[in-house]
């Protein structure tokens, strides 16, 4: 068996999930923290000794002491594995950086922060070609000098950097992004990407990981580390290590549609609900009842789930064929409704909803 | 349905003891019961309504108040007829054994007893308790809250009304869902002013917290991001004061400055010793100058003073020779200012002499013209007094006289007229009155003639009446006394006369003029002028013409100032010469005493230059010795300044060195506060705060967005409901409009009541403008009520439902005029309606006629 080591990146630990309600918000930052145990877990499975986490390890440039040490010491614990920390965007190296601050502090043994742009032996023969942050705008390809860097005859060579790659990245702006052909200039084995958050090949022997915990809604397929294998450094292994699910998904309605059947593939999961966040962009056009329905459906989603984020906006009511409220037995409802219905606009829409909702609660 | 009382009976109720009350033969339309208070109209009331609605087992509140004074159980008996139908309904109260009979009337059949009795009376009304139905809507009560309706009222109106409006009939759906609208409103706005409460203003509160707490969270961030700046600003200067190699070259060259120093201090000691040589020297060396100075001075002063003893002689002499001059010359002048001034006398009194005989030709002159003027002045008042005269006799009428004179033409034509023209044409011998008549002479005749001719005698009258020949005398008399009185004999002579004194006041008014020209101060000043002869001057007129004698004394005058000026002069110039030559006198003594005393100093002159050549030769012997020892002393200060730049090196770089040692020490101590400051800031983590505040932030204004979106929903839907509510209970509210309409015409005037939605009254319209009922008096308030009560009981009534209205003590606040106008409109009701009135104002109802009840004792067998 020969060498091997996990890859992973954009750990962001310290993000606030503050927009959530506070026992979720809580839970969502436990889980960050958690993953370092599941991380080491998936290392020793795969015998793996290495870990190496390519940049935004912390969310903040500036974390709390609470926020940076706790880490720390969770992979201290681990002290059969070897973590190499890159300083990423989130949390560039420098003067009075959070990595000075480690380092006034001492780091345990096994943890590695790789703050200089030079390279350092993991084995005798392998090699990690560090390209950290130095600030939020380094304004250059920091991965070039991999190109220049010397390492013994033989060595193996492993790059560790942050950042776009040229035609594909998370930042399609990004000034200086990463030579796409790197590994091949600097004559590296592999190439270990952080900054976009799903796991995504973006070269020769060059792959992002995408961050172990998923912490927003965008289908990239987060939640996992890379296993990487010598002489299969173009098809590392991906292995899940999320706690909780990020889905977002597009719900297009028709008015034959139940609105029951037609959420309930979104809502069936393997997945625990209670780590499950969904967020449902609802469109097409449905009647008063449909809505009703769906209002249900929305109601029980959202007491099942960790957190539901559902977007009706572009769901169109029918509601000027509805007879529900138009006939209504009472003459004052039924004459409001159609009045409501008449009108048109957004606002009245909404107020016949309301409407609806007072009426059918009665 | 209708129903009306016929009588009510009481006894044993309250104050009305065994004896009892009646109120018989109540009539279908108005009646009116008018008693003092405490009478028990208001217990009437109460009776009836336990009498109808209450069991007469029942032992409640309100049946217990009826018992009587004297502890009996209250009897109560109506007669009433329903639908056409005559009945009576006996009831006596008693707890667990009361009594009720229903029986018919006349017939005295009992119908019903008891429940069914009971049951049977409620059917008849129409209601099951007092509040409802048409029958429970009239009461109106003594001092009751008289425009608030029971939920039980408006249930009964809005069932009266709903018939007229088919789809009128609400399940109460809108009303619920406006209700849960305005409950959840109020959750998000106050209903009056809108202002955001409850959970919209949390939420409002949320986002600001939110975004004070971000501000804030931004501020510790930027604060921590300075001080971290601050921070590797500060180690970076640490570092280039901390350099070994600098630190190490600066010791060396520290040490070397300090050696330099000690070398020139040495030489620095023999420089005390030099100062104090030349200070000697120069001392000696301004002796001897001075003593050698001194004595030349000396010599030059006494050869100065001898010259100028010589010059001053000479000067004296010129003075004393200049003194004699001037001196001659005043005289000189003075005699000349003399003779000018005696010029000038001479040529004045020529001058005034001058004057005397002008003016005195210029006086006859003027005494020669007012004696001429004064002449044509005196013609002249003699024309004006004469013209005068001709105005005085006044105006003449001369229209009078035409008039007066057409007057008598006109007689006298007419008499002509009148009168027989006799003219003889051709013989003779015909004579009228016995004068002949001559050919061609006609003769007319007045009155009568007698014509002779021969034997023939003709008598020949006038035509003409008596009154014409009177008016023609008349006339002619009235003229001439008109032209008598002018003193003229005709109408032509006195045109003549009026224009003679027309003519007269013209004269007058420009002989005025011309009289006031000549004499513009009257006559007398003229007068004086003229008879005053003018005296000759004395003496002769001075031969040169006065212009002559004038441009003389002119020119004499210009020469006069000079020559005296002249003369003061030189008056002046003789003393200041004089007080000259007295000062150099005086200073030539001076000086001369001055010189002998520095001859006597001095010594002989043969030994004087000797003297001085010594003195200037001890003078250069001290400059010799003086020179050389400044040089020296020179030299030691170039030195001394090489000491002092040493000196102050050594100063530089000792202060530099303690500078430095202080920034370092500043640095430490500053570099330890920001790292102090940053741990703290790195315990709370400024980043996460401020990231979460943000999210926070973001959680709260999507919720606020939210709500505000609900709160417009709510508000549309209200505001669409209360629009259709509106229209409906418009259309609803018609009829009981329509009812009142007239009553409110005549209790108001031309106005109209505004319902609300809770059927009851809400506003008053009067010329346009509405007013909320809670502004208008009490008075309106309770007049308003009592036209709904009675535009409902016209409601009713149409719709043959007619109830008796029952008013007890209303109207207390209406004055005359609106009380008239209620009684009309109880008036106009009561024709389908029966009222029954309870009043305890017996002379301000006397207005209201009607059927007076009058109460009688509980009859011993009804």
């Amino acid at each position: 068996m020969g060498f091997r080591f996990l890859h992973t990146a954009d750990w962001q630990l310290g993000k606030p999930f503050a927009g959530f309600e506070p026992d979720l918000s809580a839970s969502l930052r436990d889980a960050r923290l958690a993953m370092i145990d599941r991380i080491a877990g998936v290392a020793r499975d795969a015998a793996a000794v290495h870990v190496l986490v390519a940049g935004d390890v912390w969310d903040q440039a500036m974390p709390s002491d609470r926020v940076l040490l706790q880490p720390i010491d969770r992979m201290a614990a681990a002290e059969d594995l070897i973590w190499w920390l890159l300083p990423g965007n989130h949390d560039p190296a420098g003067p009075e950086s959070l990595w000075q601050r480690l380092a006034a502090r001492g780091l345990p043994v096994n943890v590695r922060a790789a703050v200089d742009a030079a390279p350092v032996a993991m084995t005798e023969d392998i090699y990690l070609l560090p390209a950290p942050w130095t600030s939020k705008r380094p304004g250059r390809d920091l991965t070039a000098s991999f190109d220049t860097m010397e390492t013994p005859a033989g060595a193996k060579r492993i790059g560790l950097a942050h950042g776009g790659v040229q035609g594909f990245g998370s930042d399609p702006d990004a000034s200086f992004p990463i030579a796409a052909d790197r590994a091949d200039l600097a004559g590296l084995t592999y190439l270990a990407l952080g900054d976009w958050h799903g796991t995504k090949r973006a070269g020769p022997r060059a792959w992002y990981p995408g961050t172990p915990e998923p912490d927003r809604f965008r289908n990239n397929d987060a939640g996992a580390v890379l296993l990487v294998q010598e002489g299969h450094e173009d098809e590392p292994q991906r292995i899940p290590t999320q706690t909780f699910a990020w889905e977002m998904h597009s719900l297009a309605m028709e008015r034959t549609l139940d609105p029951n059947d037609a959420v309930a593939p979104i809502a069936t999961s393997d997945w625990p609900a209670h780590q499950r966040l969904l967020q449902i962009e609802l469109s097409g056009r449905v009647s008063l009842e449909q809505r009703r329905a769906l209002d249900l459906v929305r109601q029980d989603l959202s007491a099942r789930l960790a957190h539901l984020d559902w977007r009706d906006d572009g769901l169109e009511i029918a509601v000027a064929d509805d007879q529900s409220l138009n006939e209504h037995a009472d003459p004052v409802i039924a004459e409001t409704a159609r009045r409501l219905a008449a009108a048109g606009d957004a606002e009245s829409q909404a107020a016949l909803l309301l409407l609806d909702d007072l009426v059918s609660a009665s | 349905m209708t129903f009306r009382f016929d009588a009510v009976r009481l006894r044993h109720v309250r104050g009305f003891g065994g004896t009892g009350m009646a109120l018989e033969g109540i009539t279908p339309g108005l009646n009116v019961l008018s008693q003092p208070n405490e009478f028990g109209k208001s217990t009437i009331l109460a009776a009836i309504k336990a009498a109808l609605f209450f069991k007469a087992t029942a032992d409640n509140k309100i049946v217990k108040s009826l018992y009587g004074f004297d502890g009996d159980p209250p009897e109560i008996e109506l007669d009433f007829t329903a639908d056409g139908e005559a009945h009576r309904l006996s009831k006596r109260f008693r707890k667990g054994r009361g009594e009720t009979k229903l029986f018919e009337l006349p017939s005295g059949t009992e119908l019903a007893r008891e429940a069914d009795a009971e049951r049977e009376v409620l059917r008849l009304l129409g209601a099951d308790k007092p509040d409802a139905g048409a029958g429970g809507l009239l009461w109106v009560e003594q001092g009751a809250a008289l425009t608030d309706l029971q939920a039980a009222h408006k249930t009964t109106i809005a069932e009266a009304l709903a018939s007229e409006v088919s789809d009128a009939v609400s399940s109460g759906e809108a009303l619920r869902v406006n209700q849960a609208l305005a409950a959840e409103l109020a959750e998000f706005e106050t209903a009056k002013t809108g202002k955001p409460t409850k959970r919209l203003l949390a939420a409002l509160t949320d986002v600001e917290n939110a975004e004070t707490a971000l501000k804030e969270a931004d501020a510790k961030l930027a604060e921590a991001v300075t001080y971290r700046s601050r921070l590797i600003e500060l180690e970076g200067k640490l570092v280039q004061r901390t350099d070994t190699d600098d630190v190490e070259r600066f010791q060396a060259e520290l040490g070397e400055a300090r050696g330099a120093v000690l070398e020139l201090q040495k030489r620095a000691q023999a420089l005390g010793h030099t100062e104090q040589d030349v200070a000697r020297l120069e001392v000696s060396k301004a002796q001897a100058v001075a003593a050698h100075d001194r004595f030349g001075g000396d010599l030059k002063r006494l050869k100065n003073l001898n010259e100028t003893i010589g010059m001053a002689a000479e000067n004296e002499a010129e003075l004393s020779s200049e003194l004699g001059h001037t001196t001659a010359r005043a005289s000189d002048l003075a005699g000349e200012l003399a003779d000018l001034e005696e010029r000038q006398r001479s040529l004045a009194a020529s001058l005034r002499q001058a004057d005397a005989f002008e003016r005195y030709a210029r006086n006859r002159a003027e005494h020669e013209l007012a004696k001429t003027t004064l002449a044509d002045v005196r013609r002249l008042a003699g024309e004006k007094r004469a013209a005068e005269a001709v105005t005085a006799r006044g105006p003449i009428n001369l229209n009078e006289l035409r008039d007066q004179e057409r007057e008598a033409i006109i007689a006298e034509a007419a008499l002509d007229a009148a009168s027989p023209e006799i003219e003889l044409l051709t013989g003779d011998g015909v004579t009228l009155d016995g004068e002949p008549l001559a050919p061609e002479t006609p003769i007319r005749v007045r009155g009568e003639a007698a014509l002779t001719a021969g034997d023939v005698r003709i008598a020949v009258r006038s035509t003409a009446p008596l009154d014409l020949a009177e008016r023609h005398d008349k006339a002619r008399r009235k003229l001439a006394a008109l032209l008598e009185g002018l003193g003229v004999a005709t109408v032509d002579e006195a045109q003549a006369e009026a224009g003679l004194r027309q003519q007269a006041e013209v004269d007058l008014k420009r002989l005025a003029d011309e009289i006031k020209r000549l004499a513009p101060k009257g006559l007398s000043d003229l007068e004086t002028i003229a008879e005053a002869e003018p005296a000759a001057p004395e003496g002769e007129a001075p031969a040169e013409p006065r212009e002559a004698l004038e441009q003389a004394l002119t020119d004499l005058e210009t020469e006069l100032e000079p020559a005296k000026a002249r003369l003061n002069d030189a008056k002046a110039r003789v003393q200041a010469i004089d007080k000259k030559l007295v000062a150099r006198r005086a200073e030539l003594e001076i000086t001369k005493t001055e010189r002998d005393r520095l001859a006597a100093e001095l010594g002989p002159e043969e030994a004087q230059n000797e003297t001085l050549h010594g003195l200037a030769a001890k003078v250069s012997e001290q400059v010799a010795l003086l020179t050389a020892a400044e040089a020296a002393l020179g030299r030691l200060r170039g030195e001394q300044k090489d000491l002092e730049a040493a000196e102050r090196r050594v100063k530089r770089l000792e202060e530099a060195e303690a500078n430095r040692a202080k920034d370092v020490t500043a640095l430490k101590v500053e570099i330890g506060q920001l790292e102090g400051q940053l741990m703290q800031v790195y315990q709370q983590g400024p980043d996460e705060t401020r990231d979460a505040t943000a999210e926070r932030l973001e959680a709260v204004q999507a919720r606020l967005d939210r709500l505000e979106a609900r709160r417009a929903a709510l508000k549309r839907l209200k505001a669409a409901l209360d629009n259709v509510q509106s229209e409906r209970r418009d259309r609803l509210l018609k009829p009981l409009v329509d009812a009142a309409a007239p009553l409110v015409d005549q209790v108001f005037g031309a106005s109209a009541l505004r319902f609300g939605s809770d059927l009851t009254p809400e506003k008053l319209e009067r010329s346009g403008r509405e007013q909320a009922l809670e502004v208008l008096s009490a008075g309106a308030r309770e007049q308003i009520a009592i036209v709904t009560r009675l535009g409902l009981a016209r409601l009713f009534a149409s719709r043959g439902q007619a109830v008796p209205l029952i008013l007890d003590d209303a109207m207390i606040y209406a004055d005359d005029a609106r009380t008239d106008r209620l009684f009309d409109a109880l008036h106009m009701v009561a024709e389908d309606t029966q009222v029954i009135v309870l009043t305890c104002h017996d002379r301000k109802f006397d207005a209201l006629g009607g059927h007076r009840l009058r109460p009688q004792p509980f009859p011993a067998s009804a």
